[in-house]
């Protein structure tokens, strides 16, 4: 059932641009599927047209355990800004409308977090050939530089404040930012369940790798950003609370900066990781943890019988939990029957040595004179068999002389 | 003990700790003393405030335990030397020059680094190019002993490699990236000019936002957060020049499999998400200016604005010098122009047309060359107050359509996603070569994605017919992929294609 959704999803994307209101959504959105494909993946028939599709948006949502947590939350946030928007006008007071402003953007974030988590869940297609598992990634990397940035901003505006108070008025301040507290704990409970949940929902999983549907929460770059959002969100209304408090008590309106100035670097601190994790993924670059199980698997494959060498090995990160992988190996001549054999079991042996890989593609060169290889002496693609090291001086020589052009000029 | 060490446990302590640190461990927990020192090698390889760490640690350390620091490095080069059962020399030689200069310990190591090289045939090269770096490093001055330091990182390195070796253990490569310091060190003059024009250009972004500050003008802010984009666009810039001037960086290695090149795509998705934020921040700000207006005519906000000619002309004589000097975010317009046709190395090599043509084709530029207007009209009519809050709205609109589309395009890439037209061209030329060898029965899968500006890497699986001349077709398909992937073994950073060939 999850399955039909998502299809059915995927072919109502095209259609409807703008059905969420998150301007990184917007954007995300316009390049999506075109379902003209030849080459086909798993995907079956599409059926799409006559149905309702805010509906099906909304099954969608409440299908997955996160989606539904975040719509959830959306929901809440959104009409507390509408009460708020509205008291606002109707009280005619700025602090309660610049609120419920600065909570559009909270719901903005949380949409992007909405539309990530759903999308991530579709399959793969032409353009989004490896599916669309990067995109919780992307989606965590963005709210992560966005939630620095806003820290900065608070800390130079706090700073500001120190230097010159401006005139504070806290009346009705505090209503508010209780209002604005009980509003963020609801979301702050709600996801601290979601950990729960993914915890044990992560140990049941060890093993069936390959799919890449479920996630551990501990990992999830995406929901990690709204967490983090929301928690961000809720300080804020503690800090305001805390620092009101103490503004009536002693008379000295410093308490104000300080607070959000604390609070921003607190906030700024704990973005960091969620930021050096998923930019990690998104340069491609091998966690540590998994550099050893790589380079153990390279070593296997040139101990499957026939291999000669490797070249052109190339393993990254598609999401945290899955790899996918290329890899060129030369087969020496009197093996050259048994190609396929060979090409399986090597496949098999990386998909078996290396964690969470999905996919590998191997691509067979034969040694000798009537054989192809694509990789020479380049460094990076240089052959890792017995010829390693001559070829490996060959080419640190020519990357010397090498080194100039680029960008610069 | 030493040899026990899992690799797991390199690992767990993060980016650029290797066996060396591990070491280091080791020492530490047997000699209560030189704590300050441990430290010190610790922070090395993070980066540039841990250098300084660094260099403070030495400072504090070294008066301190002068002698019990080289005790301490006889005990580490014991250590090593029973793991690796080779290169006594080298050690003893690198211990004595560490005895001999009585200077830093960063020597100690670039030279234990040296020495170590000799051992291994296999890494003398990669050793050389080390070596290069470091004489470098001594001849710019003193000051750059965060370049020495960082060897350490080349040294973990070299470490694992050994084991990898001898397979004592599966240790994991690190990556042979060279560090802040050394990129640092060893900058050319042009690059050197770049980054002094970066602080210039920031400085004077910051002084314009203080002059908007005091002035309560809200399109001068808006100027000075399009002067700050500014200068972080030369910034990218900087980086992919760095990036592209040193080879060790495109290099694939476990750890970076496709360099990282593409850190220059995952810098201008920052600089895009900042140019959102500013607009999202002018948006609220303005808005709320504009309400508080309503409210209290004449009040703090409505007072009249004096607008600091002197910045805004500064402002406008960075954004000139930016774009003509340096071609200000060319790459991204390349990409936002790019809209439909694959991009290869050859569109963002060089551009042939003439600088203020490229200039007037620049919406970046553009874009701050309107703020500029806008806040000398705000400064021709002060009479007018809301204009200046007008000017800082259609200010924060023109950020969220240029930094909208950018974001996404750069998103796109970073999702890996198939460039427009790609794959077209790859089912076209399987199809053709199918028509002239009929082994060739059909594509199965196909992936192409963008490393970063102009480098495709691509993934094609191929079924073909039983008995087929596989090495003949894997041979046509690469030849006939070349040029729209720009393949060429010759040099890194350029184009990757694998074809797996199947039979069903």
């Amino acid at each position: 059932m999850l399955y039909g959704i998502h299809e059915l999803l995927q072919a109502e994307a095209a259609s409807n641009e703008s059905r969420f209101d998150s301007e990184e959504g917007g954007r995300l959105h316009s390049n999506l599927p075109t379902h003209g494909d030849s080459i086909s993946y798993s995907g079956g028939g599409y059926t799409s047209g006559g149905v309702a599709d805010l509906g099906i948006y909304i099954k969608a949502i409440l299908a997955d355990n996160e989606s539904k947590q975040i719509f959830y939350f959306l929901c809440l946030n959104l009409s507390f800004m509408f009460v708020q928007m509205l008291y606002g006008v109707w009280t005619n007071s700025l602090g309660l409308i610049s609120d419920s402003i600065h909570m559009f953007f909270d719901c903005l974030a949380l949409g992007v977090g909405l539309f990530a988590s759903v999308m991530s869940k579709w399959n793969a297609n032409r353009t989004f050939s490896y599916g669309y598992n990067r995109i919780e990634t992307l989606s965590g990397f963005s709210n992560g530089i966005f939630l620095s940035l806003i820290s900065i901003f608070i800390v130079i505006e706090a700073i500001e404040r120190l230097v010159h108070p401006p005139e504070m008025n806290t009346h009705r301040l505090l209503l508010v930012s209780f209002l604005g507290f009980v509003v963020n704990m609801v979301g702050i409970f709600a996801f601290n369940h979601g950990h729960a949940h993914g915890h044990s929902h992560g140990h049941s999983h060890g093993h069936d790798h390959g799919h890449g549907h479920d996630h551990g929460h501990g990992h999830n770059a995406n929901m990690q950003g709204v967490f983090l959002h929301i928690m961000a969100d809720t300080l804020g209304s503690v800090g305001v609370i805390i620092s009101t408090l103490l503004i009536d008590w002693f008379g000295w309106t410093g308490f104000d900066p300080i607070a959000s100035m604390f609070i921003a670097i607190l906030i700024f601190l704990s973005v960091i990781p969620l930021i050096k994790d998923s930019a990690a993924v998104l340069m491609l670059e091998v966690p540590d943890s998994n550099l050893g199980s790589i380079e153990h698997a390279l070593q296997e494959v040139t101990n499957v019988s026939g291999v000669a060498s490797h070249s052109c090995a190339r393993f990254w990160p598609n999401s945290p939990e899955s790899m996918i992988g290329t890899i060129h190996i030369q087969v020496s001549g009197d093996h050259s029957s048994d190609i396929m054999a060979i090409q399986n079991s090597v496949e098999q042996v990386l998909l078996s040595n290396i964690p969470g890989v999905s996919q590998v593609a191997v691509q067979v060169e034969k040694e000798g004179p009537n054989g192809f290889q694509s990789c020479f002496c380049n460094g990076s693609r240089l052959r890792n068999g017995v010829a390693g090291g001559i070829a490996g001086l060959k080419q640190e020589g020519m990357g010397i002389g090498m080194g100039m052009g680029g960008w610069a000029s | 003990m030493n040899g026990n060490i899992p690799f797991a446990s390199s690992a767990a302590h993060g980016h650029s700790q290797g066996l060396f640190d591990q070491h280091q461990h080791h020492d530490h927990s047997s000699h209560g003393h030189s704590h300050g020192h441990d430290h010190s090698h610790h922070d090395h390889s993070h980066g540039h405030t841990q250098s300084h760490n660094h260099n403070l640690g030495q400072t504090n350390g070294y008066p301190a335990g002068g002698s019990a620091e080289h005790n301490h490095d006889h005990h580490f080069q014991a250590q090593g030397f029973q793991q690796h059962q080779h290169d006594h020399s080298g050690y003893n030689h690198s211990h004595d020059h560490g005895h001999g200069h009585g200077h830093s310990h960063n020597q100690e190591h670039a030279h234990d680094h040296h020495a170590h090289d000799h051992g291994h045939g296999h890494h003398k090269h990669d050793h050389h190019a080390h070596d290069h770096a470091h004489g470098h490093g001594h001849a710019h001055a003193h000051g750059h002993s965060h370049g020495h330091g960082h060897h350490d990182h080349g040294h973990g390195h070299d470490h694992d490699h050994d084991h990898h070796h001898h397979h004592h253990h599966p240790v994991s490569f690190r990556s042979q990236l060279p560090s802040y310091g050394e990129i640092f060190g060893n900058l050319m003059p042009k690059q050197k000019t770049m980054f002094t024009w970066i602080l210039v250009h920031s400085t004077i972004a910051i002084f314009t936002w203080l002059s908007g500050m005091r002035a309560g003008s809200l399109s001068i802010i808006g100027l000075s957060y399009m002067l700050l984009f500014d200068a972080f666009g030369i910034l990218n810039i900087f980086v992919s020049s760095v990036i592209h001037t040193d080879n060790k960086m495109k290099k694939s290695t476990v750890k970076h499999p496709f360099g990282v090149q593409r850190f220059e795509i995952l810098f201008g998705l920052f600089n895009a998400i900042f140019l959102l934020f500013i607009g999202m921040n002018m948006l609220k700000e303005s808005l709320e200016h504009l309400m508080l207006e309503d409210d209290h005519h004449g009040g703090d906000y409505g007072a009249v604005v004096r607008v600091p000619v002197f910045w805004t002309l500064v402002a406008l004589g960075a954004t000139l010098v930016s774009s003509l000097g340096y071609q200000n975010h060319k790459q991204f317009c390349l990409l936002l122009n790019a809209n439909g046709h694959v991009s290869t190395q050859a569109a963002f090599g060089r551009s042939d047309s003439s600088k203020l043509v490229s200039l007037a084709s620049n919406k970046f530029t553009l874009t701050s060359l309107a703020c500029v207007v806008g806040v000398l009209l705000v400064a021709m009519f002060p009479k007018f107050d809301a204009l200046d809050k007008m000017i800082a709205i259609g200010q924060s609109i023109v950020m969220f359509s240029l930094g909208g589309p950018l974001a996404k395009v750069l998103g796109m890439l970073l999702l890996q996603t198939t460039p427009p037209r790609a794959m077209e061209t790859i089912e076209d030329t399987v199809r053709q070569l199918s028509a002239v060898n009929p082994a060739i029965l059909r594509m199965e899968r196909a992936h192409v994605w963008t490393n970063t500006f102009g480098q495709l890497i691509g993934t094609v699986v191929i079924s073909v017919a039983k008995g087929a001349d596989e090495q003949a077709i894997l041979a046509s398909i690469h030849q006939s992929l070349a040029g729209f992937l720009d393949l060429d073994a010759q040099s890194e950073g350029t184009g990757e294609l694998t074809v797996q060939l199947i039979q069903n």
